[in-house]
């Protein structure tokens, strides 16, 4: 076990401390003011948790609207609905030996189905959680045109998926006839040159992991779409010994493609119920007009 | 032995007892705004555990992500939406205990 993963480790369970603390007084606290900041400490620290798990966007969406939007307009309903004056603020609850048993049996039966009946695979220990990445970056032949490329894709545990695609000029294949894709991961750096595949034609990187230090990379060049299927035309393998490839690699632009894609009707969907509760809250909350 | 080295076992478990907190504080509790809070724990539990799943296996892509930006932002039209009800409880009850506020109109 690294430093690395060492410190990772503390402060996880700093940050999980922290989160079952607050989340022990937000139910046990008598008084509502501080069970809305022991919410406080259950909110940063989840972002805090979302960050060591690396979902970098995640945790700073967490911050920003669940710290600085929900928790705010919680505190502003506490404020709102208590005469900050009173002496007893008052966050009764009913006397609940009941709830509190069945809630303690939920725990326990949650624990057991988690640790217990279900084999989560044992033995990805070694590899653990480290989502290994590779950046795949290219250089053209003969380019003079005018020329981009276009990345997606995501890292896994103990694979790296980067969808890269050439778009070229207005007549590519005049331009370029062979595109060279560096993979380089920290000091490493491996190069191979691919046909060009025409205009917006994407290649898919994969790479594996095979074992320690060993990784295999694999191109695939997709043709046209059929029937909503990529069409392989081409694949190319090649090892990749002897690397230690550790540089992580975000979620934010995975999720941009992901919103911009597969889910986008249900975000358009999404800004609509937003919208609708922006005005269903103004007009429930506005202030009784008696003689109309 | 409950600690386990691994991680996504960890995170569950770490979220199942998030949300043990949250089911109790929504079922003691009478304060509207603290079964509001109940209900943002047991939101989070659900969102650590989609991005556990997103993050630590293979086959989970990044749609737990996507899935948990979704259900931060319901989140926080639901709770424009329970701030709005919950100040016209107190306009029409004088307080917010859900036990009395058991009427349509006052």
């Amino acid at each position: 076990m690294g430093a690395a993963e060492i410190v990772l480790n503390v402060v996880f369970y700093v940050l999980a401390a922290s989160a079952i603390a607050g989340a022990v007084a937000v139910a046990a606290s008598r008084n509502i003011v501080r069970s809305a900041f022991a919410l406080l400490a259950v909110l940063f620290s989840v972002a805090g948790l979302y960050a060591v798990m690396k979902a970098d966007f995640i945790a700073g969406a967490q911050v920003l609207i669940y710290v600085g939007g929900i928790l705010v307009l919680i505190i502003f309903a506490v404020m709102l609905t208590h005469r900050i004056t009173d002496v007893k603020l008052s966050n009764d609850s009913t006397p609940g030996p009941a709830a509190f048993c069945a809630c303690l049996c939920l725990l326990f039966s949650l624990l057991v189905v988690v640790r217990y009946s279900t084999k989560w695979r044992r033995d990805s220990d070694t590899v653990t959680a480290r989502a290994e990445s590779f950046e795949v970056s290219f250089k053209q032949y003969q380019a003079d045109g005018a020329t981009g490329l276009a990345f997606g894709g995501g890292a896994y545990e103990d694979s790296v998926v980067v969808v890269a695609t050439v778009s070229q000029g207005p007549d590519p294949l005049r331009i370029l006839d062979q595109v060279q894709f560096v993979a380089t991961s920290g000091a490493n750096r491996v190069s191979r040159n691919f046909p060009v595949a025409g205009r917006d034609a994407p290649y898919r990187h994969v790479f594996e992991k095979l074992s320690e230090g060993e990784w295999r990379w694999t191109v695939r060049l997709l043709g046209r779409q059929k029937d909503g299927k990529d069409e392989v035309d081409r694949e190319w393998e090649f090892p990749l010994a002897n690397t230690g490839f550790t540089v992580t690699r975000g979620v934010t632009e995975p999720i941009a493609l992901a919103l911009a894609g597969p889910y986008l009707f249900a975000f358009e969907v999404v800004s609509v119920l937003l919208l609708a509760a922006l005005v269903g809250a103004a007009f429930l909350a506005r202030k009784e007009v008696k003689d109309l | 032995m409950i600690f386990s080295r691994h991680p996504l076992e960890q995170m569950l478990i770490l979220s199942a007892i998030v949300f043990c907190c949250g089911v109790y504080t929504i079922l003691t509790r009478k304060n509207a705004v603290s079964i509001l809070m109940g209900v943002e724990l047991v939101l989070n539990a659900a969102n650590l555990n989609f991005v556990a799943f997103s993050q630590y296996t293979r086959t989970g892509g990044v749609h737990g992500n996507v899935f948990t930006i979704f259900v931060i932002l319901l989140a926080a039209a639901e709770a424009a939406v329970a701030l709005a009800i919950i100040i016209g409880i107190y306009q029409n009850f004088g307080r917010v205990d859900v036990d009395e506020a058991d009427g349509m109109k006052e």
